[in-house]
């Protein structure tokens, strides 16, 4: 088990004039399961490479439990790598493959161990009634099971990493593989780094995530704290269906600005759907005109509804139990509004 | 239900043109060459039916069976070593790029080469009065006669077909490697896996298909192997390298021995088919077992 130190490593691939990675610091903890959150291009990928030892960072230093790993090759780093499809070898039996590891460079593990090792680790995935069938042979289901419990087999295994490893699998059992994933990680206190551009699958299986844009992360924290206070815009946008809504300063009343300058001098303020309430107009309020409404279902024998509302020249939703027709005026009540500085606008709608 | 009928016997009509195709180009030559067999035909009016008479005869004759044995060595040498070589060019060269271009060129090359012209080739290149490579092994002082030395005629053969097929088998297991997802190296180098354990357990059983395509067509032109040995060698010295088909030609084309050359060809087209269905049958069941 390991911890994971990105010392100031950016990368730039041959031949191209912008760096994929601008200089990321990150430190990952023993034990701890970790996810990378990124739309796809935003580096998730080149990251992974560069921990798993594929690709060797421009600049900066990989520390793992402070060791310096910059320079080694992947097969000596004590990692194994979990893909978005299940990567086994196909002419072997599931055993063998869970066995496979453990045999590799002159292992030192006797049979007996090696035999209890995948036995545990069989048993710990729920795999055991199908050791002896050929890796051909099972579900894909149970083929990334197996690719699991071959990333895990190693007792000396410092860091997992998953590169989307449900992609490959049905949604009717991707909670299922979800699930597994998450006891054996807490069972086996191993380091995991999730790589994932589903929000749903970062947030329910890390107790940190970090969200990559354009090369950069852009916040690191707990899912409660990167869900409800995003550092950028860009945070807000990403997390959350539909993401959070963002409004230019000058549309709010004076009253709620004054408030808002105090908690350092934002530019636009955000807020998500869900933490907000629509009441009758007043001018301590934000106001806005509802132009949309779709019905989400019930919540306490109340009717929710996701209300598109126009504020100023801008459009945002608030799901609300409250009733209102198209054409009604509205106030939005703000429970916890997030300040943001123009400035720090990063994504598909800044200028990079 | 009748109805039924009547279209089932429509679709017949649909066939009926392949099927005249295929009679006419495929069954009724193979058919004369059956009937051919069964018959001593002494000329075109006069003939006489004897059985298995020319089988029989076919089967215990020593120069048929000194050529058949000839025959297996040298396909059995072929492919020990050009199923071999080409894995090993093929895992060596380059996936992309300007490299990789003119390599792929290079090694289609032979393959674009007429069977007589590598055998007219060889045949220059291996003289020892002339061709390069034979005055530069007499120069370096080696006695190399491949007219007068069986084992110089055997190794000259072996390396014109080494030289002519080997890139088939490169350039089939070539395309069946960039099939193989680069995830499968990564996986197996994260597991510590050794180069020969990368081999044998990521890329060889991908490789599999191609592999058995390979095997089969180098077992089958090799058995079948005519013009470059006849331009290199005319199966000599002796009878050293005479094949099958040069020793069925001579009959057949030479002298005129339309029926014991017919059972020839019978047994020689089976003997292909037994080999090509033992091995492919062997390798699908390995498959099945595993």
């Amino acid at each position: 088990m390991a911890g994971i130190r990105l010392h100031e490593i950016s990368f730039t691939y041959e031949g191209a004039r912008e760096p994929t990675l601008l200089p990321i610091s990150l430190d990952i903890n023993d034990g701890e399961a970790f996810s990378l959150l990124g739309a796809s291009g935003a580096g998730k990928t080149t990251l992974l490479n560069l921990l798993s030892g594929i690709l060797r960072p421009t600049k900066g230093r990989v520390f793992f439990d402070d060791v310096d790993v910059t320079e080694l090759p992947g097969r000596d780093r004590h990692l194994a790598q979990v893909f978005q499809f299940p990567v086994l070898y196909q002419s072997m039996s599931v055993a063998q493959n869970l066995a496979f590891p453990l045999t590799t460079r002159g292992a030192s593990l006797s049979r007996a161990d090696i035999l209890e090792r995948v036995s545990t680790i069989a048993r710990e995935l729920e795999i055991e009634s199908i050791l002896k069938r050929s890796a051909n042979a099972i579900s894909l289901f149970e083929k990334q099971l197996v690719a699991i419990g071959r990333a895990l087999v190693r007792p000396d295994v410092s860091l997992v990493l998953l590169d989307e490893p449900l992609t490959a699998v049905e949604p009717s059992i991707k909670w299922r593989l979800r699930q597994t994933l998450k006891r054996v990680q807490e069972e086996l206190g191993v380091t995991m780094i999730y790589v994932t551009h589903d929000q749903t699958e970062a947030l329910t299986f890390a107790e940190r995530v970090s969200v990559l844009a354009d090369g950069q992360i852009l916040q690191t924290g707990t899912p409660q704290a990167v869900y409800q206070n995003p550092a950028h815009q860009f945070v807000g946008h990403f997390l959350g269906s539909p993401g959070m809504n963002f409004l230019p300063l000058d549309v709010f009343p004076r009253s709620l600005q004054r408030t808002f300058a105090m908690d350092g001098d934002p530019d636009v303020i955000g807020f998500r759907p869900e933490s907000a309430q629509l009441t009758a107009p007043s001018a301590q309020l934000l106001v806005g005109m509802v132009d949309s409404q779709r019905i989400l279902g019930t919540a306490q024998g109340r009717v929710v509804s996701m209300y598109g509302l126009r504020c100023g020249n801008a459009q945002v939703f608030v799901r609300s139990p409250a009733s209102f027709a198209c054409g009604d005026e509205v106030g939005i009540a703000l429970n916890h509004p997030v300040g943001f500085r123009e400035a720090l606008r990063v994504g598909g709608d800044g200028p990079g | 239900m009748a109805q039924d009928k009547a279209q089932d016997n429509r679709a017949w009509l649909g066939v009926l043109p392949v099927m005249l195709i295929v009679a006419f180009s495929g069954v009724i030559p193979l058919m004369t060459v059956v009937n051919y067999s069964v018959q001593d035909i002494l000329d075109f009016n006069t003939r006489f039916f004897v059985g298995f008479e020319w089988y029989r005869e076919t089967l215990t004759d020593p120069r048929f069976i000194d050529a058949f044995l000839r025959q297996l060595g040298f396909s059995a040498a072929v492919l020990a070593i050009e199923i071999p070589l080409g894995i090993v060019i093929a895992r060596g060269m380059p996936t992309q790029g300007l490299r990789a271009s003119l390599l792929l060129v290079l090694l289609a090359t032979p393959l674009l080469i007429p069977w007589n012209v590598v055998g007219t080739i060889w045949q220059i290149y291996a003289r020892s009065d002339i061709g390069l490579l034979g005055v530069t092994l007499n120069e370096m002082g080696f006695a190399f006669n491949y007219t007068a030395e069986p084992l110089h005629a055997w190794l000259t053969l072996l390396a014109m077909d080494i030289w002519h097929w080997t890139s088939l088998v490169a350039l089939l297991v070539f395309a069946g490697l960039t099939s193989v997802p680069a995830a499968c190296y990564q996986a197996a180098e994260l597991d510590g896996a050794s180069k020969w354990q990368v081999f044998r357990h990521v890329e060889l059983p991908r490789l599999k298909g191609v592999l058995v395509i390979a095997v089969l067509l180098r077992l089958m032109d090799s058995f079948m192997i005519y013009t470059e040995p006849f331009v290199l060698t005319g199966g000599g010295p002796g009878n050293t390298t005479t094949f099958l088909s040069q020793y069925l030609a001579t009959m057949a084309v030479g002298q005129f021995d339309l029926g014991p050359a017919a059972a020839f060809s019978v047994i020689y087209f089976l003997f292909i088919l037994l080999f090509s269905w033992l091995f492919y049958t062997s390798v699908m069941r390995s498959e099945e077992d595993s």
